[in-house]
């Protein structure tokens, strides 16, 4: 890549079709290789759960290898509070580093890290999250209601992903080239970054164009923004310019380099995460029907806080990660002072099992059943301690309120037959068909 | 484990004194062998050690072979040092060991050349190094007079010749020595020593990447291969030993001047081989060193500098730049440190990198060249490198002749580390790895002359008592 | 090509050691330009060297080559080239005829009666002929500058798949070079080790699990396996146990030892000039060593497995180049000689502390298991289980070998400007002209340029 930052490849600038083994942003009938097994078995929560009960109570700590598997509740919040012994960048840097260049969900505890962190919390208002809970709905009734003409949703592809999209270009302040330009490059990024641990060759390839494509697209949009700043422009508000704005302090000056890795950072995990986390907590509220009719009525009502409530706890059933991946960075014990106390040593691997975790019965009373006024303090689907999500503040009103607009809809249940079941490519649901009567009109002003 | 004795360490290991931005280096000759022995036995309550702060200023010693021998020691405790540090630096396997050929060669050393050439310190009579630091002019001159009569006063000592590097630039942060010649920030990856408590602010890929044992740089303690390494003793008491080595260590002096006009000619004539933008130039010499004039590292931010990831030392290779397109294979700071790619697996490539590690004590000396200057002024600048190592042929002989100075390194052909390496007269060859296609910038010329060197041990505290024959 | 060694062990006359090492060592001081023995044109011979070694019944020379093609033919041709500076350097050895009326076949039956051979012969790339390696480089030099001209600027900007093309039609447009787009495969050996390894493992395993089927079940095989398994079972803990109790003496020897190895090895190593003469003159060197094999019958015939184990996993392992995860090794051979020692010759590129770190970070097991049945008076490291410790001891493991060490005096080397690395990468380049062999395409393969 040397000389080449903003080498532009047609593959990518170019229309969906030519990225050779990278399928179009949306395209239901998919050239799908078959899962691997653990692929398969990471997708199903439900035979997670099942495993989950007898590996808390006789191997809550289950060393295989070089792999240790942690299911209780206290044992993974242990495991994720102490990032000194249970480090993450060496799960996450190097992928980093490939994408976008370091950014601090790849970064150990640092100097570089509390910096870079504390600057991106700076740029979050407190008045953002009406103006991201206003701009959610207009966009999802919207989305919904063009959808929801022909009677059906696919809930990833239809909503979840072009509403995370548009929040990205409005809120965060990166629209991309096009909309649809802008989900291939996440949708890539992210297929480079998580699902290709395999090390195809065509995903890498497209992952380091559509990584210099976004990077020489930067470039010139934090110019741009720059320029229109400096003619003291009151124009955009948005997490980039704010970024840009917050280099006029040395306090909270990232260098131009830095602008674009922590920009582009936050926004290439914001898209497929939340449409996953959207998709999962629609699939499951649809598996529990008294929960569904109750959280069609708030939605109805306009309670979206309810409604935030219903989408949590359905969430806890299939969090977004089932487990969270840490590294061994020095001899450590887990479970100290426990029966199952167990010694890890430096360079294994720990899987602290977040599923598991939230049906752990010492956390959570009758973890079995869906409840959706338990107290949220113990739920992990944002994960916990230093690198829980960043855009938790964001997702916590975007994903219900996505949710939401759908449970507004009539008759709204899952596609008969096989075209109901929610299809995964990766870790990342690819289509979860919907069968809606008609959107009924917000029972809320938005 | 073994505590780690600090109090008898000399504090030289455990820090670079950023606090004492005025440093001497005296070369001096033993006169009087039963005075110089007194003389160091006193030295030994004043010397810098690893446990008290570093107070008003510091003072560290270190002796040469010749100097040990010179305090009368007799030769068969002088045979258990290590070979290196016995047959000195400027053997003709050593300078081929070293690449210290064509200008870079013993003879023509400002200091510790061999016997007979213009050396002003030659080899035979360069006998101890004593380094002084103060936090400023002042009290750097008030040290100097006190020390020197002391060295001096009684005819124990005969002072030879002073190094001085420049002051530290008057804001130091993080420890951090600030800007070699070329415009580099230097000194940012340093092993961190297990044992000293430093290891304990590590996490993650720092703490794996840096921390080395004990013993790789500290005499008495087991080393990579949790061994101990071979050390130096005196025949004891009922025919037992005594060790002499114990907290002590190798340290190795070398005064390498930088023609830096030389650099940056060099640098603006073959930027082209990385571009014809603006930051071409830059890009260029960032390639050359393997990180941007900031630090920051090409591993980690390949297109352009990135200030906030100027002190950033947890990346390897391995993961994201296996082929160099980053920074490229030859690249100076990749041959120094290969991190995680000397070995198909990773955490195996960093246990195997971190047996030839050095630690770094260098200053600069000498004015820096103006950054408008078109010409070059003709003035001796460069940098006095300092560094340590408990194994001088595992250790910084290793870097210097298997990493640095290796044709083959890393699957190459025909290339010097591109900054320190003498290049053949026809000019040195230098590879950009990079798609899609590598390109060969030609025509590298010699920046780096080796003007003075020898090898010295660091005693501990114990060990300097035990020369002085009051142990 | 098929890569052989000799090893030409000859005892030299009384009194003749220093004039002989002299000559060798001025002809081995210029040895690219040297006319006596003209080795530098002798296109046959990839490395060589001569050394005095101690022997039982006093000095012997030993002269190694690592050759293509058969032991007679290379001296045959050596004869024609340089028959009078042979006859010069064995003049100084017992029972050499001196050569009479040019009449070479004496000196050759000499020369190859006194072959010993090696008992593990280890060649990193093995089919790759002298000629094939020298070609390959001037291959990939050719297409280096290529690239490199000014008129090809704009493949820069293309896609590797043009810049493949472009280099294959240039290459076919050059007569001098067009060869390389011929096929030259390597032996079938060499190209399919696994294909061999199934082949010889397949009917080995198939008995063993014959065996086994006819020890559980009942028949009339039954006893018969039965007891063959009962006796392999407990030859293998007899073996154990006589190395263990071996391994036992071997420490209370060294617990009794008068002087410790540190000082024996110190008072050696003023020596170590003689080696360094050579070393580290460019960027390959040569190792000459030899130890004594412990007394007894056991450690003989534990060497000598051992020794047959490397030879079949270097033969057999599909992953060429290397020697148990050492990638400098060119040629490298053990010889045991018949007064019970063991001649260790090596050609490798860099240092010697590089080679020596290799051996203990990667292959200590293999080399242990080796030299443990061997002792010098530093000693071989404590080791156990024939495998373990052993070569892990670095210092004096190292202090072991240095001390095994003998003066190369004369060496030389085809190509000492090519790594093992470099010739498999040329390798690699050749091959991939007509199809990118890589597994990233050729992608990968424009990397090796």
């Amino acid at each position: 890549m040397i000389g080449s930052s903003v080498r532009q490849s047609p593959a990518v600038s170019g229309t969906a079709e030519a990225v050779p083994g990278v399928r179009r942003a949306k395209d239901t009938t998919p050239r799908r290789r078959s899962p691997s097994l653990a692929a398969r078995l990471a997708n199903n929560a439900f035979l997670l759960r099942l495993l989950a009960r007898p590996l808390r109570r006789f191997a809550p700590v289950l060393s295989i290898g070089r792999v240790v598997l942690v299911s209780r509740h206290a044992d993974v919040l242990d495991v994720l509070e102490r990032d000194g012994d249970f480090t993450i960048a060496e799960v996450n840097a190097a992928t980093m580093d490939r994408i976008d260049g370091p950014f601090i969900l790849g970064m150990d505890r640092s100097e570089q890290f509390t910096r870079e962190r504390t600057i991106l919390q700076s740029c979050v208002h407190p008045s953002d999250s009406e103006r991201i809970r206003t701009f959610v709905a207009a966009t999802a009734a919207q989305l919904v209601g063009a959808a929801a003409t022909q009677g059906r949703i696919d809930v990833v592809q239809d909503l979840a992903r072009p509403a995370a999209t548009r929040l990205v270009a409005s809120y965060f302040g990166v629209p991309g080239p096009d909309e649809v330009t802008m989900m291939r490059w996440m949708r890539v990024l992210f297929w480079e970054a998580f699902l290709n641990s395999g090390g195809d060759l065509a995903v890498r390839l497209c992952g380091e164009q559509a990584a210099a494509a976004l990077h020489a697209y930067l470039d010139e949009l934090i110019a741009a923004e720059r320029a229109g700043l400096d003619r003291g422009g009151e124009g955009r508000d948005t997490l980039l310019t704010r970024l840009i704005t917050a280099q006029a302090d040395p306090a909270t000056r990232l260098s131009d380099e830095g602008v674009r890795r922590n920009i582009a950072g936050v926004v290439v995990g914001a898209v497929d995460t939340t449409s996953k986390a959207t998709a999962h907590a629609v699939d499951q509220l649809l598996r529990h029907d008294g929960a569904l009719q109750a959280a069609q009525r708030a939605a109805r009502d306009g309670d979206v806080q309810v409604v935030a409530e219903y989408t949590f706890e359905a969430l806890r059933f299939n969090p977004l990660n089932p487990a969270l991946v840490r590294h061994v960075a020095r001899d450590a014990v887990i479970a100290e002072g426990t029966r199952h106390r167990r010694q890890v040593p430096a360079g294994h691997t720990v899987y602290a099992a977040v599923l598991p975790a939230m049906f752990d019965s010492a956390a959570f009373d009758d973890p079995n059943t869906f409840r959706h006024d338990r107290r949220p303090a113990a739920d992990l689907n944002f994960g916990y301690g230093m690198h829980s999500c960043f855009g938790l503040y964001v997702n916590r009103i975007q994903i219900p309120e996505l949710v939401a607009a759908l449970l507004r809809c009539d008759g709204l249940r899952r596609a008969p037959g096989r075209q109901g079941r929610m299809v995964y490519e990766g870790p990342f649901p690819d289509r979860l068909l919907v069968d809606v009567a008609g959107p009924v009109p917000t029972g809320r002003a938005v | 484990m073994t505590q780690l004795e600090r109090e008898d360490v000399q504090g030289l290991v455990f820090s670079g004194y950023a606090a004492m931005h005025e440093a001497r280096y005296l070369f001096y000759e033993v006169a009087d062998p039963a005075g110089a022995r007194r003389w160091l036995g006193e030295l030994a309550a004043r010397v810098t050690t690893g446990s008290a702060g570093e107070g008003a200023h510091c003072t560290n010693v270190a002796l040469t072979h010749r100097g040990l021998a010179a305090l009368g020691l007799d030769p068969e405790p002088l045979s258990t040092f290590a070979p290196p540090f016995q047959e000195g630096m400027t053997t003709p396997y050593r300078q081929r060991v070293l690449g210290d050929v064509g200008p870079s060669a013993p003879d023509m050393w400002a200091w510790g050349g061999p016997p007979g050439s213009d050396s002003s310190a030659p080899e035979d009579r360069l006998h101890v190094l004593l380094l002084l630091f103060a936090p400023d002019g002042g009290a750097m001159d008030s040290l100097l007079d006190a020390e020197m009569s002391r060295a001096t006063g009684e005819g124990a000592l005969r002072h030879l010749q002073t190094l001085q590097p420049e002051p530290l630039p008057g804001t130091i942060s993080a420890g951090k020595f600030g800007v070699e010649h070329f415009g580099f920030a230097d000194g940012m990856s340093q092993p961190v020593i297990q044992g000293t408590g430093q290891e304990d602010e590590l996490a993650g890929e720092q703490a794996r990447r840096h921390v080395v044992a004990t013993g790789e740089f500290v005499l008495g303690y087991p080393n990579g291969y949790g061994e101990l390494t071979p050390s130096p003793w005196l025949p004891g008491p009922d025919s037992g030993k005594v060790d002499l080595g114990r907290n002590g260590t190798y340290l190795v002096v070398r005064q390498l001047k930088q023609d830096v006009h030389g650099f940056r000619e060099l640098v603006r004539r073959l930027a082209g081989t990385v571009g014809d933008d603006a930051d071409a130039e830059a890009r260029f010499a960032a390639k050359l060193v393997g990180r941007w004039y900031s630090g920051a590292p090409l591993a980690r931010t390949p297109h352009r500098d990135d200030v906030d990831l100027a002190t950033d030392n947890a990346f390897g290779y391995a993961e994201v730049d296996p082929y160099g397109e980053r920074c490229p294979l030859g690249a100076h700071i990749r041959r120094a440190n290969p991190r995680d790619s000397t070995a198909p697996e990773r955490a195996r490539a960093l246990e195997l990198t971190n047996l030839h590690r050095i630690l770094r004590r260098g200053r600069v000396y000498g004015p820096g060249l103006p950054d408008a200057a078109t010409e070059d002024d003709l003035v001796e600048r460069g940098l006095i490198f300092i560094c340590m190592s408990a194994n001088i042929e595992r250790q910084f002989e290793f870097v210097q002749q298997t990493w640095c100075n290796n044709p083959k390194f890393s699957g190459l052909y025909e290339e010097q580390d591109p900054v320190l390496g003498t290049p053949p007269p026809e000019g040195g060859l230098f590879t950009v790895q990079g798609s899609p296609f590598a390109t060969r910038a030609r025509g590298l010329t010699n920046f780096v002359t080796v003007r003075g060197g020898a090898y010295f041990f660091l005693p501990g505290v114990r060990g300097l008592l035990s020369l002085a024959g009051r142990s | 090509m098929r890569q052989a060694a000799f090893t030409i062990l000859t005892p030299v006359l009384p009194g003749h050691c220093t004039a002989l090492s002299e000559l060798l060592t001025s002809i081995g001081d210029a040895v690219v330009d040297d006319q006596r023995l003209g080795l530098s044109g002798l296109d046959r011979l990839h490395y060589a060297s001569f050394s005095i070694l101690p022997g039982g019944e006093g000095p012997r020379l030993a002269f190694e080559g690592n050759i293509d093609g058969s032991p007679s033919a290379f001296l045959e041709n050596l004869l024609d080239v340089s028959a009078s500076a042979i006859d010069d350097v064995y003049s100084h050895c017992a029972g050499y005829p001196p050569l009479a009326d040019g009449d070479r076949e004496p000196t050759l039956r000499y020369l190859l009666d006194r072959d010993i051979g090696a008992d593990t012969f280890f060649v990193a790339w093995p089919g790759h002929s002298l000629d094939m390696i020298r070609r390959e480089d001037e291959l990939r030099r050719w297409i280096q500058d290529f690239l490199d001209e000014p008129e090809q600027a704009s493949l820069r900007r293309s896609d590797p798949e043009n810049v493949h093309r472009a280099v294959v039609e240039a290459v076919r447009d050059d007569p001098s070079i067009r060869w390389a787009l011929e096929a030259e495969p390597l032996p079938f050996l060499v190209r399919h080790p696994r294909t061999v390894l199934v082949l010889l493992a397949a009917p080995a395993l198939a008995g063993l699990v014959a065996i086994v089927v006819a020890a559980a079940r009942r028949g009339t095989a039954r006893r018969p396996a039965r007891l063959f398994l009962a006796t392999v079972a407990a030859a293998a803990a007899g073996a154990l146990a006589r190395l263990r109790a071996a391994e036992l003496a071997d420490d209370h020897r060294e617990r009794s030892r008068t002087t410790d190895w540190e000082t024996v090895y110190t008072a050696w190593s003023k020596n170590l000039s003689q080696f360094r003469h050579r070393e580290d003159a460019k960027g390959q060197n040569h190792l000459t060593s030899i130890a004594d094999i412990k007394p007894g019958l056991f450690r003989f015939v534990t060497l000598r497995t051992v020794l047959a184990v490397i030879r079949a996993v270097a033969t057999l392992s599909p992953v060429r180049g290397q020697l148990g995860g050492i990638t400098s090794i060119h040629f490298a051979r053990w010889v045991i000689t018949p007064d019970r020692r063991l001649i260790f010759l090596s050609n490798f590129d860099g240092s010697w502390e590089n080679y020596l770190g290799d051996f203990v970070d990667l292959a200590a097991r293999g080399l242990t298991a080796v030299w443990t049945n061997t002792h010098n008076d530093v000693g071989f490291p404590h080791t156990t289980w024939l495998v373990e410790q052993g070569a892990r001891d670095e210092a004096r493991f190292k202090a072991f070998a240095r001390r095994g060490m003998e003066p190369t005096l004369l060496w030389y080397s085809a190509y000492p400007g090519l790594s093992v690395a470099n010739i498999s990468n040329n390798r690699a380049i050749r091959e991939g002209l007509r199809r990118p062999q890589d597994a990233g395409g050729t992608e990968a393969w424009l990397r090796r340029l």
